[in-house]
């Protein structure tokens, strides 16, 4: 007989991820989760999750610590003042975001390690944030 | 209902770093923001940030370090030698001004240490030198507090200060 089992990469971490974005950004903010980059309109994200970590053995419940790249791109053909001012207006908000889910569910712990600016020509005039995030979740 | 959020990277940390070196050299350098370099004058200086890092988390609030790219850019003329002496002058005056400024009075961000100044730096443009100053800022973040209750029927509301609440289902 198969086991129970929780699918706790899409169902605890990355979908509770993009319940949050969308309720804070509705639908002007897409979160994909596919690997490969595509460009998708003015503004999205992908997120990426790279691995995960076992914690303290309990009994019962695992704990893990889950690692994920969650990259931001929005469009700036007209590379302006206001341009940016806007993409780091988006990057603050989305940090606000994570930062009250981790208030909210008592068993999702969210930290953001750091985030890293690119600006390449292989992303045809968008901006991108890498937001390097932890996950301590329980299940 | 949205979040309250303030746009720390440009706000707290870009604008008052340029404000400040735009008070200091007036119009004779063009200060700007941007990740790419931009053909302005006989020389300009580039403000972008390339990451922050989070330092330590609090009960309320977030310790972040910002790493900040500026590059100087000046256009050679003749043999070089007065451009290359206008850019050492100029970048020890930055220097000079990040030193003066090392907190921000008001707005409760400071510096985690000088800058460090790289010469000679390949930007992709001709005829320029490029100096490049990278100074790191700390600044502590405040994030709203919330509070959770479950009622009976397990549906949970959030609070923050009792002024007004959030509804989850």
């Amino acid at each position: 007989m198969a086991v129970a089992s929780t699918n706790a990469w899409k169902i605890d971490i990355e979908e509770t991820i993009q319940r949050a974005i969308k309720n804070e950004f509705f639908s002007s903010l897409p979160v994909f989760r596919s690997r490969d980059f595509q460009h998708r309109g003015n503004q999205f994200c992908i997120l990426k999750g790279d691995n995960s970590e076992p914690q303290n053995t309990m009994y019962q419940v695992l704990p893990n610590s889950y690692n994920l790249d969650f990259e931001f791109y929005m469009l700036d053909h007209k590379r302006n003042d206001t341009t940016i001012k806007h993409f780091f207006n988006q990057v603050s908000r989305i940090e606000e975001t994570f930062y009250s889910l981790a208030d909210i569910d008592p068993l999702f712990n969210c930290t953001i390690n750091g985030i890293t600016y690119e600006d390449d020509v292989e992303f045809n005039g968008y901006r991108k944030a890498t937001y390097d995030m932890t996950v301590r979740n329980v299940r | 209902m949205a979040l309250n959020y303030e746009n720390i990277t440009y706000e707290k940390i870009m604008t008052p770093l340029r404000d400040k070196l735009r008070t200091e050299f007036k119009g004779a350098l063009p200060v700007y923001f941007d990740s790419k370099h931009k053909e302005i004058g006989t020389k300009s200086l580039r403000i972008y940030p390339t990451s922050q890092e989070l330092q330590e988390k609090r009960t309320k609030s977030y310790l972040n370090l910002y790493n900040i790219e500026m590059d100087y850019v000046v256009k050679i003329y003749g043999d070089g030698e007065k451009a290359l002496n206008e850019m050492y002058k100029d970048v020890s005056r930055i220097e000079t001004v990040l030193f003066n400024n090392s907190n921000g009075g008001d707005i409760p961000y400071f510096y985690a240490g000088m800058p460090t100044i790289e010469h000679n730096v390949d930007a992709g443009i001709d005829n320029v030198y490029v100096s490049r100053i990278t100074i790191p800022v700390l600044y502590e973040e405040v994030h709203e507090r919330f509070v959770r209750f479950i009622t009976s029927n397990d549906k949970f509301f959030v609070t923050s200060d009792g002024l007004f609440y959030i509804v989850r289902s």
